[in-house]
């Protein structure tokens, strides 16, 4: 597992090379940004449960037959099964925001999870979809503008009012995470 | 690789739960302190040759003997192995100051150079005089910022004490 | 025991020890107490030695001084002082794990059959954050029996090099042969420090089988050619193996194509030709062989010009880059490299004295029959394994007269070779 700054070590070791000017001038700057990064990884983990259950309900509610006998999210111990993933990639996505790399979304997470959905017979299309909704959430979460419509009466402000692209950086890393997830299960 | 990040990632995944917040704060702890480390990876960066060959020369000028055709007739080999080897230990103690931990000198430096300097008949003082060269003539601020200056001695020392 | 390097300073056995005597707070900025310990590797006295034992009792815990009684300790141990065994055993208590580690190893080196100070160094290997791979070898080398159970507990250490010295150490004890594989997997390692420490412990348990595979093994062939020759030493010496056993082996070591070894790195993408010149700086050889194979199979028609270029500018000043490019020159069989081989061949510096082997082979590959005599030349030297190249050369130039000069050599396998072909 590497983070942004192990990450350096190992590309300049490859040349043996001394880290230089442009890849530390790149560190500077996640250390400049690393509170808005920690109160992102913050944001959404605080948010786990809602973001999961959300993206699920979602996933559903597009495609009912996934609850109905011989639905992938039937019986019960399937949909909890269900649930339990979303959590698991929504975990690992920000373990990757935390570290500011994905080969710990990579290694741990993704890394022969097709071969085993296709094994399971867990429909793809679906899949994705709840991916794509927590990542639609997960943004919203760090740009701490929750939209009316997709939180409903669950909505929750953690902070003052945001300006809109502050954390436009973060945003596209953290999407850039989920469509990893994505494009491995494609 | 192991850094702050890495660790807490590490116990956060197998606990199986999302970063908490005491997570959180150690990776900022590490943050604050990592301005110090690149401060000082910058600069030593920027003079990696100039600071190996500084140190190598101090050490052969201290002990001329390395420098002469005596009757250890390998004297040749061993300089340019130690001068080669000075460089590869300052850029492992760069990559630590980046990483903000001691893995790159653990796993690439340390691990078994101990064993191998000691099969091998390998003298370990040049490497030592030499390094502790670089540590004692660091100065702040002409060379850098005090806090940096203490990140970058404590490797210096942590280099030292292992391969002695 | 190799001393090349022990006469590094210009120090009388009188300055060392006032030196080392002196207290830590009270030494000139000029004079370092851990050169002085580090000097008296030259005097088997019994003067030095107590002044080396006077450095162990000396216990002020700061670093300089830490690393002064450290090396006392393992000079002690390269001296083989039975006298210092008490303070030397005080030190296995220390909180330093260095300082431990190097008691433990100065024991070995001793040689001890005190059942007390054996048990003492096996119950080192159930504290925590100890340099385990010394004391199993140390236990190993002193065929102390009992601690097979608690050796046995790190054959499947997280750490590839200690479960490695562990099987290698019950191997030695009992006899007991089956995890030695793995052992040899660990040739494969991806750290380089890991596949050289691998080579160790298979010399430790003289499993010659594994000789095929250290040749193939990607580290610089010093290690290779040590491994095998040692293994070869033995395994002759007590009737196990022969030298027609291990002589396709220990040629293919010092023929040293990259093709032979099983390489452990690899490249993505094609990298430009310069990137793979950069690779021949590499520490790990195993990356340079990768280059230089890389550099033979897609650049054969550019790399010469760019290689002599390099070579002017820095790789005549470094020697493991000129190692390489020897090796290139001849794999490219470029004739116009004709002169820098032989110059490289009778180079008596001694930091370059791994290519003139490599310039050997390189100019039997080229075929300019002019190297005949050259190679001649380089049967008239101490080093053997340049003896044994230059007579690989010949042979592929159809020139067998080397047989005959080596045949009473005095190195044993260069001996080996002449009479194995008369």
């Amino acid at each position: 597992m590497l983070d942004s700054f192990s990450r350096a070590v190992v590309t300049a070791d490859a040349k043996t090379a001394a880290i230089g000017g442009a890849d530390l001038n790149a560190l500077k700057g996640f250390i400049a940004e690393g509170n808005k990064r920690l109160d992102a990884v913050n944001a959404i983990a605080s948010n786990a449960s809602c973001c999961v259950s959300d993206a699920v309900a979602g996933m559903i509610c597009e495609n009912q037959g996934l609850i109905q006998a011989g639905g992938n999210c039937y019986p019960n111990r399937r949909m909890a099964a269900c649930l339990r993933d979303a959590e698991i990639v929504l975990r690992y996505v920000t373990y990757a925001l935390l570290a500011g790399d994905a080969s710990v979304l990579d290694d741990r997470c993704l890394n022969g999870l097709k071969e085993t959905y296709a094994a399971l017979g867990v429909p793809t299309t679906s899949t994705v979809r709840a991916v794509q909704i927590m990542k639609a959430q997960a943004a919203a979460h760090i740009q701490d503008n929750p939209s009316e419509a997709l939180a409903g009466a669950k909505l929750r402000k953690m902070g003052s009012i945001v300006v809109e692209d502050r954390c436009a950086t973060l945003v596209a890393e953290a999407s850039s995470y989920f469509d990893r997830v994505i494009s491995a299960l494609s | 690789m192991k850094s702050v990040v890495t660790t807490v990632v590490a116990s956060a995944d197998a606990a199986g739960r999302f970063p908490s917040t005491s997570d959180l704060e150690s990776v900022q702890g590490s943050i604050q302190r990592a301005s110090a480390r690149l401060e000082a990876a910058e600069k030593l960066s920027a003079n990696l040759d100039n600071v190996a060959k500084e140190a190598y020369d101090a050490c052969i000028k201290k002990y001329p003997y390395l420098n002469n055709a005596g009757e250890a007739n390998s004297n040749d080999t061993f300089k340019a192995k130690c001068h080669r080897d000075i460089k590869h230990y300052l850029r492992l103690i760069q990559y630590c100051l980046v990483v903000g931990g001691t893995g790159p000198l653990d796993e690439w430096g340390i691990a078994g150079q101990r064993e191998v300097y000691r099969a091998l008949s390998l003298p370990t003082a040049p490497y030592v005089e030499a390094l502790s060269f670089a540590r004692n003539r660091g100065c702040t601020p002409r060379d850098m910022s005090a806090q940096a200056l203490v990140e970058y001695n404590a490797l210096l020392d942590y280099a030292i004490n292992s391969l002695s | 025991m190799d001393n090349r390097f022990f006469s590094l300073f210009n120090l009388t056995e009188d300055r060392a020890i006032e030196i080392l005597d002196t207290p830590p707070d009270l030494v000139a900025e000029s004079d370092s107490r851990y050169i002085a310990a580090s000097h008296l590797i030259n005097f088997q006295t019994d003067r030095s030695i107590s002044a080396l034992i006077r450095a162990v009792a000396e216990t002020d815990p700061r670093l300089d001084n830490k690393i002064v009684r450290r090396k006392s300790v393992e000079i002690l141990g390269r001296l083989k002082a039975a006298q210092a065994l008490p303070a030397i055993r005080f030190c296995l208590q220390d909180e330093d794990c260095y300082t431990v580690e190097n008691a433990v190893w100065s024991i070995g080196e001793i040689g001890t059959q005190d059942p007390e100070i054996l048990a003492e160094i096996a119950q080192l290997l159930e504290q925590p954050g100890q340099s385990y791979r010394v004391m199993i070898h140390t236990l190993t080398k002193l065929n102390y029996q009992p601690a097979v159970a608690q050796i046995s507990k790190f054959v499947n250490n997280i750490d590839p090099p200690i479960a490695s010295a562990a099987i290698a150490g019950v191997c030695r004890l009992t006899g007991d042969y089956t995890q030695m594989e793995r052992v040899v997997a660990m040739l494969q390692n991806q750290n380089v420090l890991g596949r050289r420490l691998s080579i160790q412990d298979l010399i430790d348990a003289r499993y010659y089988q594994a000789i095929p595979d250290i040749a193939c093994c990607p580290v610089s062939l010093v290690f290779r050619l040590r491994g095998i020759r040692m293994l070869a030493e033995a395994g002759i010496g007590d009737g196990s193996i022969d030298f027609a056993t291990v002589q396709p082996y220990l040629e293919q070591s010092l023929r040293d194509r990259p093709q032979d070894l099983k390489l452990v790195h690899r490249y993505d993408q094609l990298p430009e030709l310069s990137a793979l010149i950069r690779d021949l700086y590499e520490t790990d050889f195993g990356k340079c062989y990768l280059a230089t194979q890389t550099i033979v199979d897609s650049y054969p028609d550019t790399a010469p010009a760019a290689l002599f270029a390099d070579y002017a500018e820095e790789a005549n000043n470094d020697y493991g880059a000129h190692f390489h490019v020897m090796k290139i020159m001849g794999w490219l069989k470029h004739a116009p490299a004709y002169d820098l081989l032989i110059e490289a061949l009778h180079n008596t510096q001694p930091q370059f004295q791994k290519s003139r082997a490599a310039a050997a082979i390189a100019l039997g590959e080229i075929g300019d029959s002019r190297a005949i005599p050259e190679l001649h030349k380089s049967l008239d030297t101490k080093i053997w394994d340049l003896k044994y190249a230059a007579l690989m050369a010949l042979e592929q130039f159809g020139d067998l007269s080397g047989y005959e000069i080596l045949k009473d050599d005095t190195d044993w396998l260069v001996r080996a070779k002449a009479n194995s072909q008369l």
